[in-house]
This record gives C-alpha cells, sequence and structure tokens, in this order.
C-alpha cells in the first residue's frame, strides 16, 4: 500500500451460525502483528480498508495501531469456533490506482492434523491421567490448536487394551501394568490450504498416544547420612547407637523412576531380636513411614516420586545389638505395593558411636 | 483402693477404647506397648524410632495399653515402675503429634499415676512419678 495502492478485504460468514472471525496482519518482516476480531453473522461481512486503518491509526483488538510508514505485509484469517456451523469466505481486492488493475482471492482452508498432549500418557495402576486434544494448522505448521470443539461432537475413544489401561474422552485410567495406546477419532476439518475450497472439507482423522501404565516395584538408595541422635526424641547424643537419613527413588516394573506424589511409604517392623531375645513383630501391620516433625518427610512421595525414611534409628544407655526386617510398600489408591524389604542390623559398643547395615546398599557408622 | 480401680477402670477404658480408632486388630496398641516393655526392663532405656514415632501417637492411649498389659503386682513394683514411666513421658512428649483428640487429655494416665503413687512406699519411685506426673501437666496445659 501507498499513495497509488490499496488493499480491501471482505469476509463473508457463508455459514448457518454466527462466528468470530480473526484477521492477522503480519508486517516489519513478520515480526510484529496486526489482530482484527470481529463477530460476523450468517450472510454477513467484515470490511477492512488497510489504507484507512493506517491512515486513521484505528487500534487493534490489543489496542495497537498500524504505523503509517507500512507499506506491505501478509496477512492470515482464523475461524475462531470452527466446526460450529459458520463458514468464512473471503474475498481480496488490490486496487491500483494508476492503471485500474485488481486481484482477489478466496479464503483458503487449511485444516488441522490431530494430536494428543501429553505425547506419552504415563498413568500408575488405579490412577488417571488427563488428555487434551490440539491440531496443527496445515497451513502455517503451527500447533496449540484446540480440537476439542470437534472432539466434543464427534470424538470417539478407545484403548488397545482395556486389560492395562481405559481411555475415555479426555482421559486414561490405568488398570494393570503394561503399555497400551489411546486412539481418539474425530472429523476435523482437513484441507492442506492449497486451493480454495469453502466450506472446509471434513474427514475423521485420528489422534494416538502410548499409555504407559507404571507399578511401583522397588526402591532405590539415592542417599543415606548419619544425623543427630537428638532428632529422635529422648535420645541422648552420649547414648550408645546411630540414627540416619535415607532418601528413597520409587522405580517402576521397568526400573525407571516412578513418578507420582500420590504413593503414601509405608512400613512394617517385624522378626526383632534384641541383645538375642525375640520380640516377635513390633509393627505387624502397614503403618506410614514419615514423622511429621522432621524436614523433608511428608506422608506422601514428592512429584519426582521420592521420599525420606528419617530419623530412622536406635539408641540405648548400653551396648546392644538389634536386628529386625523392614517391609517397605507404597500405598497406591488403596493397595499396597511391597517395594523393598530391608533386613537390619544396628549394634553400638561405646557411648557416642554405633554402626548400622541392611547387608546390601545401605552402611553408615560413627 | 484396688476395687475403685476396677469399678472405674471399664468406663475410662471403653472412653479410651472407643475413641482411639486405630487399627481394628489393635486398637489399644498393644503390640507397641508390650513391645516397649519387654524391651526397656531392668532399668535398661532402649529408643527405636520407629517405635518412638507410633508412641507419641498415643498420648492417654498408652496409659490404657499398659492397665491392660502389666499386672497389679507389678505397679507395686518400683523396678517395673521405672520401667513404665518413661514410656508414658514418651506419649507425651510431643502432644502436637497424638493421633486422637481424646488422647491429647491424660485422665487415664493422671489415674493411673496416682493409683501406683499410692501403692508404692520407695522414695526415690514417688519423685520420679512426681517427676512424670510434672512433665505431663507441662506438655498439655493449654
Amino acid at each position: 500500500m501507498d499513495a497509488t495502492h490499496n488493499a480491501l478485504v471482505a469476509v463473508t460468514n457463508g455459514g448457518n451460525r454466527a462466528t468470530e472471525a480473526l484477521l492477522t496482519l503480519h508486517f516489519d518482516d513478520g515480526g510484529k502483528n496486526y489482530e482484527i476480531e470481529q463477530t460476523i453473522q450468517p450472510g454477513e461481512q467484515m470490511w477492512l480498508n488497510f489504507a484507512d486503518l493506517i491512515h486513521h491509526g484505528v487500534p487493534d483488538r490489543k489496542g495497537n495501531a498500524l504505523p503509517a510508514d507500512v507499506t506491505s505485509g501478509t496477512y492470515d484469517l482464523e475461524d475462531l469456533n470452527p466446526g460450529l456451523g459458520g463458514n468464512l469466505i473471503e474475498g481480496k481486492v488490490a486496487l491500483d490506482k494508476t492503471f485500474g488493475h485488481l486481484t482477489y482471492g478466496c479464503l483458503t482452508c487449511c485444516g488441522y492434523t490431530p494430536y494428543l498432549s501429553p505425547g506419552t500418557v504415563t498413568v500408575t495402576v488405579g490412577g488417571g491421567g488427563g488428555i487434551s486434544t490440539f491440531g496443527t494448522n496445515n497451513c502455517t505448521g503451527q500447533g496449540g490448536y484446540s480440537l476439542n470443539t470437534y472432539y466434543n461432537q464427534t470424538g470417539r475413544w478407545l484403548s488397545d487394551n482395556i486389560s492395562t489401561a481405559t481411555v475415555t474422552a479426555y482421559h486414561a485410567q490405568g488398570v494393570a501394568a503394561g503399555r497400551t495406546m489411546a486412539r481418539a477419532t474425530a472429523t476435523i476439518p482437513n484441507g492442506d490450504g492449497g486451493v480454495p475450497k469453502p466450506p472446509c472439507r471434513s474427514l475423521d482423522q485420528e489422534a494416538d498416544a502410548p499409555v504407559p501404565v507404571q507399578v511401583p516395584t522397588s526402591l532405590r538408595v539415592i542417599s543415606s547420612q548419619v544425623i543427630s541422635n537428638t532428632w529422635i526424641p529422648e535420645c541422648l547424643a552420649t547414648y550408645f547407637g546411630i540414627v540416619i537419613q535415607i532418601n528413597y527413588q520409587v522405580l517402576d516394573q521397568n526400573g525407571a523412576n516412578l513418578a507420582s506424589a500420590n504413593m503414601e511409604p509405608q512400613e512394617e517392623i517385624l522378626d526383632e531380636v534384641f541383645d538375642g531375645t525375640p520380640f516377635g513383630n513390633p509393627e505387624p501391620t502397614w503403618v506410614d513411614v514419615w514423622k511429621p516433625n522432621y524436614p523433608g518427610s511428608a506422608q506422601f512421595t514428592s512429584a519426582s516420586g521420592q521420599f525420606l525414611d528419617a530419623p530412622f534409628g536406635a539408641c540405648t544407655t548400653s551396648p546392644f545389638v538389634d536386628t529386625f526386617t523392614q517391609p517397605i510398600s507404597m500405598l497406591l489408591n488403596g493397595t499396597n505395593y511391597t517395594v523393598r524389604t530391608n533386613n537390619w542390623k544396628f549394634s553400638s559398643v561405646a557411648a557416642g558411636h554405633g554402626s548400622v547395615t541392611n547387608g546390601s546398599d545401605i552402611s553408615q557408622s560413627k | 483402693m484396688v476395687r475403685i480401680v476396677l469399678r472405674v477402670l471399664p468406663a475410662l477404658l471403653l472412653l479410651a477404647g472407643a475413641a482411639h480408632g486405630q487399627s481394628m486388630t489393635d486398637p489399644y496398641s498393644l503390640n507397641l506397648v508390650s513391645t516397649e516393655l519387654k524391651v526397656n526392663s531392668s532399668g535398661r532405656r532402649v529408643i527405636r524410632s520407629w517405635s518412638q514415632k507410633r508412641l507419641v501417637e498415643l498420648g492417654d492411649g498408652v496409659s490404657v495399653a499398659l492397665l491392660k498389659l502389666v499386672a497389679d503386682s507389678d505397679l507395686r513394683d518400683p523396678e517395673k515402675v521405672g520401667d513404665i514411666l518413661p514410656i508414658i513421658r514418651d506419649a507425651f512428649s510431643q502432644p502436637e503429634l497424638i493421633a486422637i483428640e481424646v488422647d491429647k487429655k491424660p485422665t487415664v494416665t493422671v489415674f493411673l499415676l496416682n493409683y501406683i503413687r499410692q501403692n508404692i512406699a520407695d522414695s526415690r519411685t514417688q519423685s520420679e512419678i512426681r517427676t512424670t506426673m510434672d512433665f505431663i501437666e507441662k506438655k498439655t496445659e493449654r
């Protein structure tokens, strides 16, 4: 556009319901945008005269005006209510005031390629996960367009293996450890922008996403360290014994981290023998591992699937040897999954000293 | 005095037991307190984290368990009483962690300690009982 050229755009709603049209003008080599949004009734038109918009400094929907020195740019048109019955038809007229030349065009139908988000819907046994439907614009290659309108109207959802996970609208539910595929089909515009073809053609299109179902299976020791005896009430620093802190990571059936904040670490204390005297099972049923007053201790695992067992230890007023087993489980959706059994041995022969080992990956002494 | 105890205790036990609401298989935490009694014997003090964090949740419930576990003759034995008192103190050491609201008031515990005190002549044990009562009173005052 300049002193001898102008451009007019007419956007017509050729459908049978009102719709929202968004025309975005890109200028400064695409670095800046100018956006006009307007509701168009069936059979009505939205007219834009770019020369007038520039000349009068008309603000767009974000309050920005076109600079006076803009002479060229590109634009695209988007139906903000696709699939609801409105069909936008665009006519463009480029005027050459000197030679009387004009051109015109029509709205092309770009359509969408659907995809699911997240790309992998990881859930735990008995747990659920949300699924969103989006599309990639076939003309621009830009993703992030919600396709809920199409999926709400014509969506069909299924799982390849319902004994592993069920899939319903926007949701996957874990049933058993394993892996399946979520499939979501809807009738979605599929134009590629190559030729004008209003109204947009629609086809059944499917989006898929793998659904791994994780089950707590084992624990990995991230770290263990000696802490002060006094973290246990009534346990003096000068007593015989040792107190430690253990940081665990929950792993799934494949040895991968199980990143869920919904697991409740629990323990039993069984077969305790103190200085050669058997005391049976001090904790014969599952009880929480967490200790409310200890920093970092929590009733549930962290979002990454980690937890602290602390303060953990024993102290006495005389030398001792204490052995017992400690099964640990994750309470998840009402079921306890045993993930480890520690065979502990605590001992001390001198005041202020002690050692502890589970015979495998945890050993500390002081 | 024993007759009075026997008449009053069922009501207190019923009250505490009904409110406890813990494991259906061990509503009075007898397993936990029983192990504590065995480990802490003959004047030896043993503290284990796994039992300690359960003990601090009991509050007044510990005395209900003790009454169910300890024979009346042991409640007159200074050495046995010396083993019991630290367990009672542990149960009230962190009153904010006591699981059942009704167990934050040491009703049964005060009753039990008064009973023991009236049946023991040993001055050192009398003093330990007094210290324990002061500790509990201080921990549970609002």
